[in-house]
Parts: structure tokens; C-alpha cells; sequence
């Protein structure tokens, strides 16, 4: 199994922004013991899968960490207090 | 005192269309208005315009937008705009809407901005042809929010929206190398020229929510991942309040 370099995890960083199905601007790669460990936030599960889907794509050898945080709860909270600007 | 909702970076799509709507279901009882700052879908495709429109259309209270990057990635960002105004949205770019409140008139003054980075750090109109037309397409954002601030009648109270942000001070949280690519102080010049009462502005979201001008004009980041809310609340007063 050979671990990928810091050049491939930015070429697939790149590619998880560039690629339709992803669009995802704020996914960060990286490796710890020889796994691929993902971090970053996405709204939707579905986004979630696209998203790792990409990665097994470009890095078929590696075990991954899914560290994603999905958000489904921000858009449908309404806010607790409002902000005086004076 | 006027009541301004505002919320930017929604990146709605097929997958959570219906969401932010869920969310603003008591806007119309807390708010005078809905500022949106850009990143309203996640291609810029009239598809997921659509589903903008469907969101904001008939909530109650006027909804005032500007585009993001996103918005713009699929080179449809005028049939994007003209779905968004088809559902009675306003959209901005360089221009300006004014809305009658019980609390005040509020002038609304807009465009997405563009990156170039900060004085002392940020980029400038030489080198190779791809450089410049970068620098010239930040201060050109610049200018766009100038030509808004330029048309705005007088009113109560002023707010800039923009995608991009003014200042340093609500991007903390961010990777200092993008910075640049996350706004331009040229827009703050700008604000700061035009003494309004509060900057909005999206795009961060990793940022900080809270910062000020050099003159000391409010500045907001509403990033939803940053508010952490449907929308964030600001009463606003009037000048002479």
C-alpha cells in the first residue's frame, strides 16, 4: 500500500472543489497512521457520501477516517437574540 | 429602530431544498427585512436558482440579495439573478434598494465584492496580465459598491452587503495565506466614505462574525456555518436615534 503525497491530498482538496458532484471548498485531507483522515463540514448526508466517494476514487489504498461534520441543523434554527447596533 | 435579518452562504441545492425555509418561519414576526450575502446555491446553475427563488419567495418581508462566487460558477449568474427577481427578489450588483420599515427607511447598498487582500498585504495591478486583471477586478468590486453607496437616495439608516469582506477582522478563524482571496480593503475604504451603520458581508466560514472598519462601522459576517442560525438579528438605529 503507498501512502499518497502532501501533492496528491491537494490535488484531490482541489478536485473535491472543482468536481460538480462535490463543490465542496473546505475539505481537508490528511494522513496519521496510515490512514486518510477527512475533516471539514457538509449540509446534507448526501453531500457527505459524494464526497467521500471522491476520495475512495483518487486514493483506493488508504483506510479513511470520516472526521466530516454534517450540519443539518443550522439553516433551521431561528437565531435566540438579536444584535443592537447602535 | 429597523429590524434586519441577514444570513449569507446557504449553498442551497436539491438535497436540503426546503431547509432555510423551515428556518424562517417566525422571520416575518422578528424582522423588517432578509439581507441574503451571495452563495445562495452551490454551481450557480438556474436549476439550483429555482430552488433559491422557492425559498425566499413570499416570506413576509422584502428580501435583499447579492451573488456570490458559487453563484457565479457556472457563468449563468444573469439567468441566476433573473430567477431570483422573478420571485420578487432584489438582487444588487452595484446598485442600491430602499426599504420602508414602521421603524425607518433603510437603504440597502450592494455588490459580491472581490478579493485583492488587505493594505500592506494585498495584491496589486502589475506583473503579468493575469495579476492585474485579479487586482483590477477587486478594485473594480470596489467601484461597483461606490456606484451603489453614489445612487442611494438619503434614508434613515445605510447597510453595505456584500459577498466578500471588508475587513481582516471577521476573517480570523481563516488560514491567513487566503485572506486575499477572501476580501478587500478597498471595500472598506468605501463603506467608511459612505459613514454607513452596519457592513453585512458572507463568505467566511470559517471567519468570525463581529468586526470594524478603520472608522468603526460595524461589520457582520453572516456565513451561516459562522452565525450558526437561520439568520443572524440586528436592530439598527436610525442617525438621528
Amino acid at each position: 500500500m503507498s501512502e499518497p503525497t502532501g501533492y496528491h491530498l491537494k490535488e484531490v482538496e482541489r478536485l473535491l472543489a472543482e468536481d460538480d458532484r462535490t463543490s465542496e471548498l473546505q475539505i481537508h485531507l490528511g494522513v496519521i497512521a496510515g490512514r486518510l483522515v477527512v475533516r471539514g463540514r457538509v449540509a446534507s448526508p448526501e453531500r457527505r457520501d459524494r464526497v467521500l466517494q471522491l476520495i475512495r476514487q483518487h486514493c483506493p489504498d488508504l483506510p479513511i477516517d470520516d472526521e466530516l461534520d454534517t450540519d443539518e441543523q443550522t439553516l433551521t434554527k431561528s437565531p435566540a437574540t438579536s444584535e443592537e447596533i447602535a | 429602530m429597523i429590524r434586519v435579518a441577514a444570513v449569507g452562504d446557504v449553498h442551497l441545492g436539491p438535497d436540503i431544498a426546503g431547509r432555510h425555509r423551515t428556518g424562517l418561519h417566525d422571520l416575518s414576526d422578528r424582522a423588517d427585512v432578509l439581507l441574503l450575502a451571495g452563495d445562495l446555491t452551490r454551481h450557480g446553475t438556474t436549476d439550483e436558482a429555482e430552488i433559491v427563488a422557492t425559498e425566499y419567495r413570499d416570506l413576509g418581508v422584502p428580501v435583499i440579495a447579492v451573488l456570490g462566487n458559487h453563484d457565479y460558477h457556472s457563468d449563468e449568474q444573469d439567468q441566476v439573478a433573473g430567477i431570483l427577481r422573478q420571485a420578487g427578489i432584489t438582487v444588487l450588483e452595484g446598485d442600491c434598494a430602499v426599504v420602508e420599515c414602521s421603524g425607518g427607511t433603510l437603504g440597502v447598498a450592494g455588490a459580491k465584492g472581490f478579493g485583492l487582500g488587505f493594505a500592506g498585504r494585498s495584491g496589486s495591478d502589475f506583473g503579468e496580465p493575469e495579476m492585474k486583471a485579479f487586482a483590477r477586478h477587486g478594485r473594480a468590486s470596489a467601484q461597483a459598491l461606490a456606484r451603489a453607496f453614489a445612487s442611494l437616495p438619503p434614508t434613515d439608516a445605510v447597510i453595505a452587503l456584500t459577498h466578500f469582506a471588508p475587513v481582516e477582522g471577521t476573517l480570523v478563524g481563516e488560514p491567513l495565506e487566503i485572506w486575499a482571496f477572501l476580501g478587500n480593503y478597498l471595500l472598506a475604504e468605501v463603506i467608511d466614505a459612505a459613514r454607513c451603520d452596519l457592513a453585512i458581508h458572507g463568505h467566511a466560514h470559517a471567519g468570525t462574525e463581529k468586526g470594524l472598519t478603520e472608522r468603526g462601522v460595524p461589520v457582520r459576517n453572516v456565513a451561516a456555518p459562522v452565525i450558526g442560525s437561520a439568520y443572524a438579528l440586528y436592530d439598527v438605529n436610525r442617525h438621528c436615534d
